[in-house]
């Protein structure tokens, strides 16, 4: 098992070799550059050609992406043309506030798909049972940056208690402050979430109440709540925890369009409005930072995937 | 369950009574929109609006211009004089004037700064002005060091206070150029200027000397905080929030539930009617520098529109008067040529407007095209330009014109019109404050998009920059106008005004043209006296 | 026999929704195009079912042309990404090898890129444009469905079916295209239920953002993209284009459920869940 997750690993570093590379060649196949956007800012041309000596962007494509390359091996992931600051200082800055929500929505979506799905993976094909799964299938198909839209129209102008976008009111920044800022996206991150997971605990559940030794434990008299404490949840925990572990890049990244939607100041926002502003360093950074935590999500499932099946060794 | 529901509805009891809870309001705030963050504090590297926008909270400029007349008025620069060889400025800087540090912001900080914009690794949008003061282009070709030191002839610090500026030919656009604001040089001398983007100052902006210092920059505000030894007297709104929402829905959302007070320049027309009848709301309104403009492109082999006779039938399509009126309305002035309203040489063109089809048609005819195929392109997300659009698609087909509408997303449109791949565009400039037609319109100028050339223009334009009375300057650029109008290179359309929404609680808010917070020394809150 | 009506109503809704957007010319009541200056924004009535845009235009009409849209994108880029990842599959489990490995790799490139940054990254390199867009989603769709083909196949490479096709002396490729593709069709045809509305909802989002297809075609995308400046006074706007995304992705996600438990297959092998997408 041992040299299998090694062997793993090792695919996963040459993964993120190719991400980088693809990255690069894709980013700078694009043409023009973040000054030229606008022409009507009347640039100097000797000025914006000094810009683009001094961002070393006037060099061979190959050597651009070696010396990235270096630098990045070096732990220096440049800085942002835009902002003129270090990347990294920069996603530092997003980060909390991205975790803050999505760390949230995330506990509560598990946590309510967990009694959820256990709940009517109990009584399959009940009424509840029912009900619930095709909410879920209705949770998962609903356009969420139109949810987002629906949800701002209706609690922050028509019955108007709750601020439309931001994170804080500037001057206060309470915790109830954040709190109350943070409720529209976070009800719209919680139903998007739990309706896809609560599917994946109700089989996950199901497929264990399936099983042999539970059927035996209920043939032996066992109670309900024995069953489930002792068999069902210990075993239907694995495939929970590896669906959230494949949730770890979303949690880092930020749901992108949401943040964008209701103004969060996080990361997802940067990454929206840094690509469609041509930040080359912020966009290389946020790919290999993305890819690496999707490796490393992937690596983490298929290790517990080992763990717990060991067919697949 | 029942417990975990009780304590859900605690939590949201606790959320909205948190709503009504309003801090104790000891000192005033201001909470102005944005749809985006600034980039930099550094005033000398401001690439975007708003950059632009803030650095004017934080900044003092050198000079300013009128807002309802453009002339160069005091601000930093509290006085200035012209030698009678007229290429000679003195300045006298504001005598109140001091760093947030509390060292005085001296003659010598004004040169550091006029230095780092001649130095040949500056990469910032100034030094087009300054490139009439004596020395300052050899200093940009030879300057050999990578600080901002050593001397450009035509700076010279007389004193303290005082500064002397000669030019080497006369330029009348000097003053209204010199709108940009110092640096300190006792914080940046040290700095190479390579460096001078990335280091601290441009986003911790430790020192500064404009009507507000900077307090907190993230990425969701900006707070700023008045300066209590402001020159021009300690502004009266304690704080200032500048919010970056780009969506301007949820602005109107966010002052309409009184989070915002300020909405500048992004109201669209069609919100006017809804927020017109809100007594808590005014409105406001000013020209702007910027217009629209049906753009013919000749530059693509043998197009029709190379025949003046096609140019000129385009004239008699519209009716640009209408246009204000249903499309913008009246929120703007319909535009007959490339002055605009605000410049001193604009003089109001009497009914040039008439639409007349069958002229049109004859133009046509005459110029040898029965029929004609073009097309027409236009940024996504402007009603007023789709509206527009449209319209000329309607009139051209009564004439025998085809016009194939290609609606074309920002960076899409940028690089079409940049590579003149298109037969006409609806397209908005920007001009600057003096009446100079030089970028947009001489002949050898990287401005002139349309590859406009004409000689005898050319000389006018170059006349206009070196005569240095106002009169004589004022029938040189109504001449040169003349010809360009006559010689049809596009279709002016209107000058949209800016529109901005604020509380009515908001006084004395003046904006100019190019900067919203031109006055806000002299802002106020209205119920700021009935508070504390 | 629930999972029959599940299925039976996913594909109702199918076929209904692909009905409005085939028959949108038949159906339309205006010309989607049409701009009338004397009728901004106007609610919805008997004459614009679903109301007026910012330019006049009747929403309805635009709504009908915007399902074309968006099914096209949907169902092209499923096409695509079946078609690639299928091959691809195929190739990878029966060569194996050197031939396995690289095809894999590949497809964990592609698969660890979200697909939402790629397609932004694209966009902001290309123009965004509607051949862009499927390529975008069907390029980046294709390599779950060749890991689910590939695992697929290499599990029934083990069974009994094969082993005596096999012994009877089959050769490879009938075997692939007589025994395995068959067997493998029904999990790839559950994938292809999966596929088409996350299609049709990254669509909606790029164009959303103003990266999609560009207007003045109408799509949903990007008709919510126009509305939501009109958010306040206009609710018809928006809410019938989000309307019609809705019911398409739940109408393919309610067929899909129904047909992997007609197939009788388990939800948990999820190793193809994708990540970050």
């Amino acid at each position: 098992m041992i040299p299998e997750l090694g062997r793993r690993f090792m695919q996963t570093v040459i993964v993120l070799f190719g991400v980088s590379m693809v990255t690069f060649l894709l980013m700078h196949a694009a043409p023009g550059h973040p000054l030229q956007t606008n022409p009507e800012l009347r640039l100097d041309p000797t000025a914006v050609e000094r810009w683009l000596q001094l961002h070393q962007l006037d060099q061979p494509l190959i050597s651009q992406y070696l010396a990235w390359l270096s630098r990045v091996f070096r732990g220096d992931f440049g800085e942002s043309l835009l902002y003129n600051r270090p990347v990294l200082e920069l996603m530092g800055e997003r980060l909390p506030s991205t975790l803050l929500l999505t760390l949230t929505a995330f506990v509560l979506a598990l946590f309510l798909a967990i009694v959820v799905g256990i709940k009517i993976a109990t009584q399959q094909n009940s009424w509840l049972d029912r009900f619930v799964c095709t909410l879920s299938l209705a949770g998962i198909s609903v356009p969420y940056f139109w949810l987002a839209m629906v949800l701002v129209l209706l609690f922050a102008y028509r019955f108007p208690f709750l601020p439309a976008v931001g994170m804080r009111t500037p001057g206060d920044g309470s915790i109830l402050d954040i709190l109350k800022h943070m409720l529209l996206p976070l009800i719209v991150m919680v139903i998007a979430n739990f309706a896809r997971y609560v599917r994946y605990v109700r089989s996950a559940v199901l497929d264990v109440l399936q099983q042999d030794y539970v059927r035996s434990a209920i043939a032996r008299g066992l109670k309900g709540k024995d069953i489930l404490y002792r068999h069902v949840l210990p075993n239907a925990a694995m495939p929970i925890i590896t669906v959230a572990a494949l949730s770890l890049p979303m949690l880092f990244t930020g749901a992108m369009v949401a943040e964008y939607v209701f103004a969060w100041p996080g990361l997802g926002r940067f990454i929206v409005t840094s690509t469609m502003a041509r930040d080359y360093p912020v966009i290389m950074t946020v790919n290999l930072y993305t890819a690496s935590l999707v490796a490393i999500a992937n690596f983490i499932a298929d290790a517990l995937y080992l763990l717990i099946d060991p067919r697949l060794r | 369950m029942r417990q975990i529901i009780t304590i859900v509805i605690i939590f949201m009891l606790l959320i909205c009574t948190g709503c009504q809870n309003n801090n104790s309001a000891k000192e005033s705030s201001l909470h102005v929109a944005a749809l985006t963050g600034p980039l930099t504090m550094n005033p000398l590297f401001l690439r975007d609006a708003a950059s632009a926008e803030v650095a004017a909270l934080l900044h003092p400029q050198l000079l300013v211009t009128d807002p309802k007349t453009l002339m160069p008025q005091a601000r930093l620069f509290s006085s200035w004089q012209l030698l009678e060889d007229n290429l000679t400025y003195v300045f006298s800087l504001h005598e109140d004037a001091y760093w947030s540090d509390g060292k005085p912001v001296t003659a010598e900080d004004v040169a550091f700064t006029m230095r780092v914009i001649c130095h040949p690794d500056y990469t910032g949008p100034l030094f087009q002005p300054l490139r009439y003061i004596t020395g300052a282009e050899g200093y940009k070709l030879e300057h050999s060091s990578p600080y901002a030191d050593g001397d450009i002839s035509g700076i010279e610090v007389i004193d303290e206070k005082t500064l002397k500026i000669s030019l080497k030919e006369n330029y009348a656009p000097f003053l209204t150029m010199l709108t940009f604001a110092p640096v300190p040089a006792h914080i940046l001398s040290g700095v190479e200027v390579a460096q001078m983007e990335s280091h601290t100052y441009s986003h911790q902006l430790p020192v500064s000397a404009g009507p507000y210092l900077l307090v907190e920059w993230n990425d969701e505000y900006l707070h700023v905080r008045a300066n209590p030894h402001y020159f021009l007297g300690k502004p009266s709104i304690n704080n200032i929030y500048y919010r970056y929402i780009p969506n301007q829905e949820a602005q109107l959302i966010e002052l309409l539930a009184g989070k915002l007070d300020l909405i500048p320049t992004a109201v669209k027309v069609e919100d006017i009617k809804n927020l017109k009848n809100n007594p808590d709301i005014k409105i406001y309104h000013n020209p702007r520098l910027v217009y629209d403009y049906l753009a013919l492109n000749t530059r693509k082999a043998d197009s029709p529109l190379s025949n003046k006779k096609v140019r000129k039938a385009f004239t008699l399509l519209l009716n640009r008067q209408e246009i204000v009126k249903n499309l913008l309305l009246n929120y703007g002035t319909p535009l007959y040529g490339p002055i605009l309203p605000l410049h001193f040489p604009y003089k109001e063109t009497q009914a040039v407007d008439e639409v007349d089809l069958a002229a049109a048609r004859r133009l046509l005819v005459e110029a040898g095209y029965k029929k004609l195929k073009l097309d027409l392109i236009y940024n996504v997300g402007n009603t007023v330009r789709e509206n527009v659009a449209l319209l000329l698609k309607e009139q051209a087909a009564k004439v025998g014109i085809d016009i194939q509408i290609n609606l074309l997303e920002w960076e899409a449109f940028l690089s079409a019109v940049n590579e003149g791949d298109y037969d006409l565009a609806i397209l908005g400039r920007g001009v600057e404050a003096d009446p100079d037609l030089t970028f947009h319109w001489h002949s050898q100028s990287r401005g002139n998009s349309l590859g406009y050339a004409n000689s005898e223009v050319d000389h006018l334009l170059e006349q206009g920059v070196a005569t240095m009375d106002k009169n004589e300057r004022e029938k040189i650029y109504q001449a040169a106008e003349a010809m360009i109008v006559e010689d049809v290179p596009a279709i002016w359309l209107y000058v949209r005004e800016a529109i901005h929404a604020a509380t009515v609680k908001l006084q004395n808010f003046n904006p100019h043209p190019e900067n919203i917070f031109y006055n806000v020394h002299e802002w106020t809150l209205a119920d700021e006296e009935e508070v504390s | 026999m629930r999972s029959n009506l599940t299925l039976f109503i996913g594909l109702t809704l199918i076929a209904l929704l692909t009905m409005l957007a085939v028959l949108a010319p038949v159906l339309a009541t205006h010309d989607p195009a049409a701009t009338n200056a004397d009728k901004w924004l106007q609610p919805p009535s008997s004459e614009h079912f679903f109301g007026t845009d910012r330019l006049g235009r009747d929403v309805f009409s635009r709504v009908l042309y915007g399902g074309r849209v968006s099914l096209a994108v949907g169902l092209l880029s499923t096409f695509l990404s079946l078609g690639v990842g299928t091959l691809l599959g195929l190739v990878a489990s029966y060569y194996g090898g050197l031939v396995d490995v690289i095809i894999m790799r590949v497809a964990d490139i592609v698969l660890v890129f979200p697909s939402m940054l790629l397609a932004l990254t694209l966009v902001a390199i290309f123009e965004p444009a509607l051949w862009l867009v499927i390529l975008v989603i069907g390029g980046t769709g294709w390599p779950s469905v060749a890991r689910l083909v590939r695992s697929e196949v290499l599990r029934l490479r083990q069974s009994d079916f094969v082993a005596s096709a096999r012994l009877l002396g089959a050769k490879n490729a009938r075997i692939v295209w007589q025994h395995l593709l068959p067997n493998a069709i029904g999990p790839v045809l559950v994938a292809a239920t999966f596929s088409v509305p996350a299609a049709v909802m990254t669509e909606a989002g790029l164009s959303y953002l103003g990266l999609g297809v560009q207007p003045p075609t109408p799509t949903w995308g990007n008709m919510l993209r126009d509305a939501q400046l009109y958010l306040r006074y206009a609710w018809w706007y928006a809410f019938f284009p989000g309307l019609f995304i809705f019911l398409t992705v739940f109408s393919f996600h309610l067929t899909g459920e129904g047909l992997r438990q007609t197939l009788g297959l388990s939800q948990t092998a999820r190793r193809n869940w994708r990540a970050g997408s």
